[in-house]
């Protein structure tokens, strides 16, 4: 069963391939705009500097701490550029989500104006299915900053610097696996209200739950699954980059060649995980027609 | 005139008779032993000028230590004394709260106490006290006194006690040819304290345990009974604890073996060979140049949440720890090797730390660093995930310890990156002409008396030779050992082996916080052979520059010793000239800008180009994991 919503949904993305193209576009050109403050900064401090070449070949700590002080002024302010990049990058994510799920769903209306009608439609919905999701997240950071205090409090009764260890590393670890059971429900809520073309979230929600709680094996096995193919495609490249030498300085094209192809490889992840949602959401909650024989 | 003759010598003898037996009482009480009077006599063969004769008891069932003991201070000026400054016991530890009636704490005839005590209070952990008699030249002042502490809490022994005496009796301040120089106890800066003898008797249950320097135990019918001693030495202190794992470990010095005795916290046993081949290393290499220690070492793990920094005191090193310290993260090697030498810069040489806490804690860390090196190698930079767990690499932006924007790689620190990053933080206080006391909080502190002169010695060992270094630090030790030196005593060493360009360059390095920034502005092409090359000094810090001019085909070498603010150089090269570079060996440690210290004449893009791509790749990572949301 599982190898089957595998496979359906690999085959889901390999029908709807082109839209890889739209999604690195959009992470490169968002990326772009980060990167350009530093490069001029970058370029700006080592334009006639004969550490330039030397860093090509070599990382240099003491250069790159006294770069940091340097131009700490624009450091400073890049994390709020960073915060606001990132809202976009969600508003914009939605808008995809609402277009994938539609040609994911039907792969015979896969065309561009499909995806961006698919788009259009459900990103009102969507929105509203991240902002209820952006405020769980907020309550389980909230939460997890409450707990930390209190068990930095409880380790300090007991002076025991193991029970500090374990109680964080417990800590950090359920809070990774809230932030994926939310991920899973917001993208089950997302394919529910598509396939089913409902308006309204609540119900959505209502929907999903009741699916998530008669198949939750197989959504969670599933999204393992993926994340695990994911994090091989990941090892994958540390390993090969390792042997990348850095001179001369067309290897520094074929590491750059590297990384877009691991870039790609994760984005056609994340439409693995939506594609084996949409697989599995459709067939699990397809009517069972009787065997007339 | 025969009758007058003899009665006037009859009350020349008399009176000769009663000083004499003055002196006795004054050195003696009627409780006093043979073995008390030799212990002073030894003090003043020693010229050690004071001795503290002090018993602890600790009552379990009533939460309280009780101390009682006495001073004796020999005043060795040719000035009479009628005030004397004492310092109080004070504890920075919630967990103890002593208990002092100020008005009957000493028990001397040779003091008083006015009406209104608080003209004797500089504030509550110093006192000036008035003599009844003024304290001629060789005369002791003997001061007996009793007082206690409790515990803040009766219930919270058994697991998990752990106290560190520090600042735990009155002492007598430091007396010099200008008077007492006296302060209030303060809250990471060590006392200024005078060499003294002590004797000292612990009396706890068995149950609880002490760390303390020279300690013989007696077993007494449920209590046990610590007899230590040193001998002139700044101060003694002493740890008292429970639950903590304690092992004596044979270690090698020099060909000899000693005891190190280490104290670990629970379940944490593994770090005690990486502690006792840590101080096995470190005294060996210190042995070649000075001398060996006075006393055996012994080694305290702070607890994980305690108020306590890691500190070095005679005989005893106290250091936090972490869990996980992975051996090439060097932590653990680092803060012993800085303790360890504190042993010497601080313990047997005493400098004044209200004034120059750099002279003890700076010299400590520059020569730690090198040891570190020489037997654990390079440094690698590191950071945490979720506060324990380190990874090599960097990280450029977390939250809530989950690293966000992080890159994983071998990337070295080189001598003198260690601590540089805070030297960058706060290096508007790095004048280490400035007290130490004076500073606002730790970090600032820690800037100008720990990391600013580690870097300023690392950058004048690359100037003079590490041989040079080495040797003024031998000759200071022995030039001022059991002393209390200052910072003109120590620079005065250094001075031997500097000519007159360092000599600019050590000023501004310790009687300043300048900085320094030396830049190639521009290179000029004026005819077909002949060139200019603009060098500034763009900061106040003077150093002296060494400059390489490099061709197609060579490389010419030239040296401006650093003092004006821009500095001209006409030259003719038949060869093409590429670039020119300043300090291409990056000597000075303290320049904040390597990158303009050479010019080439081409634009360079690759540097910035090979940074871009990657910070554009973390970019990309970063939004595929906040693109997830929905």
């Amino acid at each position: 069963m599982i190898r089957s919503i595998i496979k359906g949904g690999i085959k889901l993305v390999a029908l709807n391939k082109k839209f890889l193209l739209l999604l690195w576009g959009t992470n490169g050109v968002l990326a772009l705009v980060l990167t350009i403050p530093i490069f001029s900064m970058l370029f700006d401090n080592l334009q006639h500097s004969l550490l330039s070449d030397k860093l090509a070949m070599n990382f240099n700590y003491m250069w790159y701490l006294q770069f940091r002080y340097l131009y700490e002024n624009l450091f400073d302010k890049l994390p709020l550029l960073f915060y606001s990049v990132v809202g976009m990058n969600a508003l914009i994510q939605t808008f995809y989500s609402g277009g994938l799920i539609t040609v994911l769903n039907n792969p015979k209306k896969n065309h561009v104006s499909d995806f961006f009608y698919g788009g259009v439609k459900y990103w009102y919905r969507f929105m509203k299915v991240t902002l209820v999701a952006l405020v769980l997240f907020a309550i389980i950071f909230i939460v997890n900053d409450l707990i930390g205090n209190w068990l930095s409090y409880i380790s300090q009764i007991y002076n025991s610097v193991l029970l500090d260890l374990l109680t964080r590393s417990a800590r950090y670890l359920i809070l990774l696996i809230l932030i994926g059971v939310i991920s899973v429900i917001s993208d089950y809520v997302n394919v529910t209200i598509a396939l089913k073309d409902l308006t309204k979230v609540r119900i959505g929600f209502r929907e999903t739950f009741k699916f998530i709680r008669l198949n939750y094996t197989l959504i969670f096995l599933v999204f393992l699954i993926v994340s695990v193919i994911g994090a091989v495609g990941a090892v994958v490249y540390n390993f090969i980059v390792i042997f990348v030498p850095r001179s001369p300085f067309y290897f520094l094209i074929l590491t750059f060649i590297l990384q877009q192809l691991l870039i790609i490889f994760r984005l056609s992840i994340t439409m693995l995980f939506h594609s084996t949602a949409v697989f599995l959401f459709k067939d699990q909650s397809a009517d069972i027609i009787s065997d007339f024989s | 005139m025969k009758i007058i003759s003899i009665i006037i010598l009859f009350v020349i003898f008399a009176a000769l008779t009663n000083l004499s037996e003055n002196i006795s009482e004054l050195v003696t009480d009627t409780t006093t032993t043979t073995e008390q009077t030799s212990f002073i006599q030894k003090s003043i063969e020693a010229e050690v000028n004071s001795f503290y004769d002090i018993s602890v008891e600790f009552i379990e069932s009533e939460g309280a230590f009780i101390f009682s003991g006495a001073i004796s201070w020999i005043n060795s000026s040719p000035s009479s004394l009628d005030t004397i400054y004492i310092n109080l016991p004070v504890s920075r530890d919630k967990k103890v709260k002593y208990i002092i009636d100020y008005e009957n704490i000493f028990n001397s005839n040779q003091i008083e106490f006015v009406e209104n005590k608080n003209e004797f209070f500089i504030d509550s952990t110093l006192i000036k006290l008035a003599l009844h008699t003024p304290l001629k030249q060789g005369d002791t002042l003997k001061l007996e006194f009793a007082y206690k502490a409790e515990l803040a809490s009766k219930d919270e022994f058994k697991d998990n006690l752990f106290l560190f005496f520090k600042d735990w009796h009155p002492k007598v301040a430091v007396y010099s040819d200008s008077g007492f120089i006296a302060y209030p106890h303060h809250d990471y800066i060590k006392s200024y304290s005078d060499f003294s003898n002590y004797k000292i008797k612990l009396k706890i249950p068995s149950y609880f345990q002490i760390a303390a320097a020279n300690k013989s135990k007696i077993d007494d019918s449920g209590s046990d009974i610590y007899n230590c001693s040193l001998q002139n030495s700044p101060s003694f202190n002493w740890f008292f604890f429970t639950g903590l794992i304690e092992s004596s470990v044979e270690i090698d010095i020099v060909g000899s073996r000693t005891n190190l005795e280490i104290y670990s916290q629970k379940g944490n046993d593994n770090y005690i060979e990486r502690y006792a081949d840590a101080v096995s290393n470190y005294l060996t290499s210190m042995n070649h140049f000075m001398d060996k220690l006075p006393y055996n070492l012994t080694v305290v793990e702070l607890p994980q949440n305690s108020e306590y920094l890691s500190s070095s005191y005679p005989g005893i090193i106290a250091t936090e720890f972490e869990i996980i310290s992975p051996l090439n993260s060097q932590k653990l090697e680092y803060r012993i090797g800085s303790l360890v030498a504190e042993q010497y810069f601080g313990n047997i040489i005493v400098p004044n730390e209200f004034e120059s806490s750099w002279l003890s804690k700076g010299l400590s860390a520059y020569v730690a660093e090198k040891m570190v090196r020489k037997f654990y190698g390079d440094l690698y930079s590191y950071f945490n995930f979720s506060t324990y767990y380190p990874i090599r690499g960097l990280h450029f932006l977390s939250y809530s310890d989950i690293p966000l924007i992080y890159t994983i790689g071998n990337n070295k620190i080189p001598e003198g990156g260690r601590f540089i990053e805070k030297y960058y933080q706060y290096f508007n206080y790095s004048d280490m002409s400035v007290e130490s006391a004076e500073y606002p909080g730790y970090e600032e502190y820690e800037v100008s008396s720990i990391i600013k002169p580690q870097l300023a010695l690392l950058t004048l060992e690359k100037f003079l030779g590490q041989e040079s270094i080495t040797q003024n630090l031998e000759n200071y030790f022995r030039n001022f050992r059991y002393s209390h030196p200052n910072a003109n005593n120590f620079l005065n060493e250094i001075k031997n082996g500097c000519d007159e360009e360092s000599l600019v360059m050590l000023n501004d390095l310790f009687h300043s916080g300048k900085r320094f920034d030396y830049a190639v502005q521009e290179i000029k092409k004026l005819s077909e052979q002949e060139y200019e090359v603009l060098i500034v000094r763009n900061e106040d810090g003077i150093s002296p520059v060494r400059i390489s001019i490099n061709t197609e085909l060579d490389t010419l070498d030239y040296f401006w010793n650093g003092e004006e603010r821009f500095k001209k150089i006409r030259f003719n090269s038949r060869n093409e000239v590429l670039s020119v570079e300043i300090d291409p060996e990056q000597q000075n440690l303290l320049d904040l800008n390597f990158s303009n210290n050479s010019y080439v004449m081409e634009n360079q893009y690759w540097g910035s180009l090979s940074f871009a791509t990657r910070v554009f790749f973390w970019f990309q990572n970063a939004f595929l994991i906040f693109g997830g949301i929905g």
